[in-house]
């Protein structure tokens, strides 16, 4: 339901800002590959975590394969019972990457526009898309949630702009470390502060 | 919350050498199967001061403190003096000396949550809850003896120490649907983050008045001058729901951001005002 919608945004941010932390230390690529492959399965079309894993330590590698691994996740409207709406995105600020566009392109500066795959609910259809601007995360927009009745309305109208919120300052808040709940010792190795740890720090 | 493995005493995730990107120095280590990490900013003159032999000593007096707690208070471990208690074995009165602290200290946490955080919920007794915020605020003295900025993520919960004037911490809250995402970002000089929740696991805890997992919140962070009481907090008011909220019992200076099982935001505003001010502001409802 909504839980599946909103993991689905931050995921496929998340799996971005990842990556823009500095991994200027060695031994830092094995934490920040297992925290990127274990957001790949809620991002679900994972057909490019090899190549990525292995860009993860290389400390230029990280605005490059964040174009690319993200336009590679985003790539594949395939999943969802209900048609992905294919429309080319209107967004605004998005510049020329459409869905066409994005799919051959190896972005390393630039704006691209990622579509993400449309993800099935119990609630309808949920489909994020990702504009990013020279490797960073510069906007998210929910392009298709679930609206039927009321309570959805409310319950997107809050959590939709909130989660988006987030999911820009994960990439430029500049934290220092992460409090969380969980953090047991399988749930930290998804978290952003094994990222952290392992990247020496976020700044 | 509480640790799970039954022995996970493991070797540092991090090699003890350490990374020192920048001047920073970060230490991580997985005891009473949470990960610890520390991580060291000196100022620019300590840094000359302040050798890896010296910051390597008073990381390893770190992990050994937390090593140590752990072997008290494990009830994973058949030797600690916790189990031995629970086995009728060993007195209170004759256990190691913290112990009677970390009960004196249980008891008023009991007190002051009107019985939401109980070490005694589950028919045994069972500090777990207290005792990660309570080691890492002991073992943190010898972090102090070096004279930096410093802070000591517990488990996701968080104790910090910033004498650099304008150099605030930055904390970010973890987002209750995705371990790798941000719900804020506090900002904080001296003190403490700590949040509890339900998020990972379903129901992991439990009203003690009722015996059933707590509803109504997901996750309570609560940021204070101390990691004890942040932790104790946070963690009753995600026993207690929205009950948990009246604080009138609080120590001073904690305040809360919770988001219940519906999808809202709540916060009071002490809780708003330590939001880090160059970011997008959170959206959410302002509690007394």
């Amino acid at each position: 339901m909504k839980r599946i919608a909103l993991a689905a945004i931050s995921t496929l941010a998340a799996l971005v800002a990842l990556f823009s932390y500095p991994t200027s230390t060695g031994q830092s690529g094995s934490v920040v590959a297992q925290a990127v492959s274990s957001a790949k399965i809620l991002t679900q079309p994972g057909t490019t975590s090899a190549p990525t894993t292995g860009q993860g330590p290389d400390p230029a590698g990280g605005s490059t394969s964040t174009g690319s691994s993200s336009g590679g996740s985003g790539q594949q409207p395939s999943s969802g019972s209900r048609p992905a709406s294919p429309s080319p995105s209107p967004s605004s600020n998005a510049a020329p990457g459409t869905q066409d566009s994005t799919t051959s392109q190896r972005a390393t500066t630039g704006s691209v526009t990622v579509d993400g795959a449309a993800e099935m609910t119990n609630y309808g259809a949920v489909q994020v898309r990702v504009v990013i601007t020279n490797g960073a995360i510069t906007d998210v927009i929910a392009v298709d949630y679930p609206q039927q009745d009321r309570t959805d309305q409310e319950i997107n109208s809050q959590a939709i702009p909130m989660l988006r919120n987030q999911a820009l300052s994960a990439q430029s808040a500049k934290i220092d470390g992460v409090s969380g709940a969980t953090f047991t010792t399988e749930g930290y190795i998804a978290s952003l502060q094994s990222a952290l740890d392992a990247a020496g720090f976020g700044k | 919350m509480t640790a799970r493995s039954a022995v996970t005493d493991a070797p540092a995730t991090t090699p003890s050498t350490g990374a020192r990107t920048g001047g920073h120095v970060v230490r991580t280590a997985m005891i009473m199967g949470l990960p610890f990490s520390i991580h060291l900013r000196p100022a620019v003159r300590a840094q000359d001061i302040l050798t890896d032999e010296m910051i390597d000593e008073a990381v390893q007096q770190v992990w050994e403190s937390l090593r140590e707690s752990d072997r008290i208070f494990s009830t994973y471990r058949a030797d600690s003096d916790i189990s031995r208690i629970n086995r009728g074995e060993l007195a209170v009165a004759d256990a190691d000396p913290s112990v009677t602290e970390v009960l004196e200290l249980a008891g008023l946490a009991s007190r002051i949550t009107s019985g939401a955080f109980d070490v005694r919920a589950t028919g045994i007794l069972d500090p777990s809850g207290i005792v990660k915020a309570w080691a890492a605020s002991r073992a943190d003295t010898a972090l102090r003896a070096l004279g930096c900025d410093y802070y000591l993520n517990a488990g996701g919960d968080v104790l910090l120490r910033s004498r650099s004037v304008g150099r605030p911490w930055r904390i970010g809250i973890e987002h209750p649907h995705d371990p790798a995402g941000l719900l804020a970002v506090v900002q904080a000089s001296t003190g403490a983050v700590a949040t509890s929740g339900r998020s990972h696991r379903g129901g992991h805890i439990h009203d003690p008045r009722t015996g059933r997992p707590a509803t109504g919140v997901t996750q309570a962070s609560v940021v204070g001058p101390s990691l004890v009481w942040a932790d104790i907090l946070a963690t009753a008011v995600v026993a207690d729901g929205t009950r948990g909220l009246d604080r009138g019992q609080w120590p001073p200076g904690h305040q809360v951001l919770i988001v219940t099982d519906n999808g809202e935001v709540l916060g009071t505003q002490g809780f708003r005002d330590q939001l880090a001010p160059d970011l997008p502001a959170l959206r959410f409802s302002t509690i007394d």
